[in-house]
């Protein structure tokens, strides 16, 4: 009954159960350990900001 | 060479879509990701799944009610401020929670609240405080309220396509960082896991909005969607002054805005959205399952339909820059509808008439069309918005409609549950959440766009839209 729901727009916490079972297929797909799978999120995470900033950097490079 | 040269600079305002991308893709994901944070957590703090609901129930309260105060501060203090600091008390959270534990022995009692019971241990009041309170309040600061009203100042024609691509962020951030958590978990402990997505607001998101994010184009030379150059030449060329086109609504107070019916259909409209996608979020895959799906395959359609979210939000956003935003809207809602129709038509059928069609044909529809149509409408609702009453209160009409929003959600979460316990069957509660997306739509096409809205006037001799057809 309580909303224990998963990604609305608004950014509701995801159900456990779903979430775990997600991960299992995830697993299941890629065959990465735990310590591969959060060194490959991980670095697409910090990518984004560190990506942004270098373009940013090029852009005032260039004038 | 001279080609090289003449090249334009990218428009600020794409920085600030990034930046505004972002900070939404880490705020949402470590909210999202809360939900692998409750096997681990309730197993070593000895919470119930009652308790720990409890604690995310009020946060979702919250998170409702504080949107309407968190835009008034946009409102007065801008973007940057709100945006940052809110991220700042959202990292800091984050990482008080990885200290979670019962402060002393002894420190509990027990209530009993009508119809669950709850001990409220110190650890659970920590809990509901720092993340109840502190963090869901936060997360309002940091939302697709604050966001979307930073970039309407900066984008005018192109709302639609930008608005679109931020809110996809949101999407993006439960699709990478929540599994991020949960193999963060699985690999260290939950503890560990807080103070990593603490730091990822804290030393990534701020500093970056902090560095990017400004009020308006005018702060940095530039005027919306960045067409400074070529409006300035164009105009300086027939000898006449640049002007932008006013918001027909737009007013001092924001108190004002209510006295014209588009706030109330849009915020209407949200509503029923929000009926219409928590009671997804909570119940489709209990319903699948009830209709004789298996619950991996009743996962998947669910995946499916988070996976689509983003491709269907960017395909609106292209469209909503070409044609009427509020036809766009309405024809979204009605889209809901006809999937809601599919999903409960096998269950109806068997139900009234005994007639069997395979319930799996209803889910994977559903799970398809509901999926396009999942994120589309924020940027479409905020937009309309700030094509009507201008963005001068903004953050306070946008905080309007999504308490509107998550009053519709949270109604219906409890209603359908009440529903099913009567009926025992989720059709009924699923076909009356449905029937509501046709006031959805009927509310949205009935906008009166044309008239109200900031691209069909003619204070420039700029074109306002390309192929429109409202009203």
């Amino acid at each position: 009954m309580l909303p224990l729901s998963a990604p609305a727009h608004h950014g509701e916490p995801g159900d456990p159960v779903l979430l775990g079972w997600i991960n299992d297929q995830i697993h299941a797909v890629l065959g990465l350990g735990d310590v591969a799978m959060v060194v490959v999120l991980g670095a697409v995470i910090v990518a984004v900001p560190v990506g942004i900033l270098a373009f940013f950097a090029l852009q005032r490079m260039r004038g | 060479m001279a080609l090289r040269s003449a090249r334009k600079p990218i428009f600020y305002g794409w920085f600030i879509v990034a930046a505004g991308f972002f900070a939404l893709f880490v705020s949402m994901g470590a909210r999202n990701g809360f939900g692998v944070f409750v096997v681990p957590m309730t197993g070593d703090l000895g919470w119930s799944r009652t308790e720990i609901s409890a604690a995310i129930a009020i946060g979702v309260m919250v998170n409702g009610l504080s949107q309407p105060f968190l835009g008034r501060l946009y409102d007065q203090y801008g973007g940057r401020l709100v945006i940052s600091i809110s991220l700042l008390v959202l990292g800091l959270a984050s990482m008080l929670l990885s200290i979670t534990s019962d402060f002393g022995a002894g420190f509990a009692f027990h209530i009993d609240i009508v119809v669950f019971e709850i001990t409220l241990s110190a650890s659970l009041l920590f809990l509901i405080a720092i993340y109840g309170l502190v963090m869901s309040t936060a997360s309002s600061g940091v939302s697709l309220v604050t966001v979307h009203a930073v970039l309407a100042k900066w984008f005018q024609r192109r709302r639609g396509i930008v608005l679109s691509i931020v809110t996809a962020g949101t999407s993006a951030g439960g699709l990478i960082l929540t599994p991020f958590a949960a193999f963060l978990i699985d690999w260290t402990d939950w503890r560990l896991a807080w103070l990593v997505l603490g730091a990822l607001v804290l030393v990534l998101a701020l500093p970056l909005v902090a560095f990017f994010v400004r009020e308006k184009p005018e702060d940095m030379g530039e005027v919306p969607d960045g067409e400074r150059s070529s409006l300035a030449q164009a105009d300086a060329g027939a000898g006449r002054r640049t002007a932008q086109a006013t918001a027909p609504l737009e007013s001092e107070s924001w108190k004002d805005s209510f006295r014209h019916p588009p706030i109330w259909q849009l915020s209407g409209a949200y509503f029923v959205c929000g009926v219409t996608t928590l009671i997804i979020s909570t119940h489709y895959v209990p319903f699948a399952i009830d209709m004789g799906i298996s619950p991996g395959v009743a996962a998947l359609a669910f995946g499916l339909m988070q996976g689509l979210n983003v491709a269907g939000v960017l395909v609106v956003g292209l469209l909503a820059d070409r044609f009427s935003r509020k036809n766009l809207l309405g024809t979204i809602y009605f889209i809901r509808f006809f999937a809601y129709v599919m999903l409960v038509m096998p269950g109806a059928l068997n139900y009234l008439f005994g007639v069997t069609i395979p319930p799996s044909f209803g889910i994977w529809c559903f799970a398809v069309l509901a999926g396009m149509s999942w994120i589309a409408t924020p940027p479409l609702t905020s937009s309309l918005t700030a094509d009507i009453y201008g963005t001068r209160n903004l953050g306070t009409l946008g905080g309007f409609t999504t308490f509107a929003h998550q009053i519709g959600g949270s109604i219906s979460v409890f209603v359908a549950g009440v529903l099913y316990d009567q009926t025992g069957t989720y059709v009924i509660p699923f076909g009356l959440a449905g029937l509501t997306l046709l006031g959805a739509t009927i509310a949205s096409w009935s906008v009166k766009e044309r008239k109200y809205s900031v691209r069909y006037q003619t204070a420039t001799a700029r074109p306002a839209v390309v192929g429109a057809d409202a009203d």
